[in-house]
Parts: C-alpha cells; sequence; structure tokens
C-alpha cells in the first residue's frame, strides 16, 4: 500500500509503518463513528457474550 | 458512573440486553472506563468476530489461527476500532488505574467477586464515582457500596 517505505532505512521505515498504522486505525473508528447505532456488529445473545468474556479467565 | 465491559459488547452486537447497554451508554451524566474493562470487551469482540467470519470455536484456535494467519491481523484493528468508536461516539473518558492489587483481593473477598471485577470496583471506588453500569449479576452484592445502573435492568 507504501510502496515508498520500501526505499527508507528499516528503523525509519519501522517509524512510518507505526505511524501510518496508527493513522489506519483512527481513520477506521472516525468511519465506524458516522454511522454508529447500537446493534452495529451483528447479532448475538448475552449468553454467548457473556461466554467469550468468562473464557478471559480461562485462557 | 463506570462502564462495565457488558454494557459495551451488548451495545456493538444486538443482543436481548441491547436497550439497557443503550440506557446506560446514553445517560447524561459524565461516563468513566478503564483499561481492565476496555481489554475485556476488545477481547469478547475479537472473539465474536472470530466466530462468525471465520468459524473459530475457542480461544486456542483464536490463538493459534492468529498465529498461523488463518485469521488476518486486520480482525484485531476491527474488534479495537468496534470499541474505540463506541466509547467515543458516547464521550466516555478512560480513566487510569490507580489501583493496588492488595485493595483489589480484599475488595474481591469481601464481596465475592473475580479479580477483574475487584479491580473494576477498586477503580470506580479510587475515582469517586458512585454508580457501576453493570448487566452482571456477580455484582448485586455490591449494590450497598454503589449504586448499579440502568435502573430499568436492576429494579
Amino acid at each position: 500500500m507504501y510502496e515508498f517505505l520500501k526505499a527508507l532505512p528499516p528503523e525509519l521505515r519501522e517509524r512510518f509503518e507505526v505511524d501510518l498504522m496508527k493513522a489506519e486505525l483512527e481513520k477506521e473508528v472516525n468511519h465506524l463513528i458516522k454511522t454508529l447505532k447500537p446493534g452495529f456488529g451483528g447479532k448475538s445473545t448475552s449468553k454467548e457474550l457473556d461466554e467469550y468474556a468468562d473464557e478471559v479467565y480461562e485462557s | 458512573m463506570y462502564l462495565d465491559t457488558n454494557i459495551i459488547y451488548n451495545y456493538i452486537f444486538e443482543t436481548e440486553l441491547t436497550t439497557y447497554a443503550t440506557e446506560a451508554l446514553s445517560a447524561p451524566e459524565p461516563k468513566i472506563i478503564s483499561d481492565t474493562a476496555i481489554s475485556e470487551a476488545i477481547f469478547v469482540t475479537l472473539r465474536k468476530l472470530a466466530k462468525d467470519e471465520y468459524e473459530i470455536n475457542s480461544t486456542k484456535s483464536l490463538r493459534e489461527a492468529l498465529k498461523s494467519n488463518k485469521v488476518p491481523p486486520e480482525i484485531l484493528s476491527k474488534a479495537y476500532s468496534y470499541v474505540k468508536a463506541t466509547l467515543a461516539f458516547h464521550n466516555v473518558v478512560t480513566i487510569p488505574e490507580n489501583v493496588s492489587w492488595e485493595d483489589t483481593i480484599i475488595l474481591a473477598q469481601k464481596y465475592h467477586l473475580l479479580p477483574n471485577d475487584a479491580r473494576i470496583l477498586a477503580t470506580l471506588l479510587t475515582n469517586g464515582a458512585d454508580k457501576l453500569a453493570t448487566l452482571d449479576k456477580d455484582f448485586q452484592n455490591v449494590s450497598g457500596v454503589v449504586e448499579l445502573c440502568p435502573k430499568s435492568f436492576w429494579k
């Protein structure tokens, strides 16, 4: 995606890559906020989600 | 008002408790959260996305699938973005967890809580919050210490 990064020394490239990834994350969040509504992630049950939360202790 | 993990994931995903989660997130008062609840919310969201999109059925399988690239790493940013967008949209402020593990364990023993739940309670009390928005009945024992919300759920 960012071809120009390949031309940079590894240390500098890594720093740019982290900054670019952070910018991408921020862009993704801002995009979601524009259309955010309850249940935007899809359907589930509280039982299913609680089971996943319990896995925090089991993993 | 401190927001527990289940408020976040029952808002992101449509469940029979989404109305309660929406009620808590839409409350006009200042809303706070901390890293323990955020970390759990990201994990639950990640686990659910991995199940729906890649049929991953356990944490162990998820760990292996991430390691072998069977699940692309972008799923992590997706899970994070879902949680972060929910918090930002509702003006939820992340507060530091300046609590000791000793205080956490004492609260866990006193109110019969698991460590993460006790850490949430310790953080909430240390920061002077007097309300806990949660849909977790494990917190029933602390109703004398903090006000449990949303009211419609706890009535």
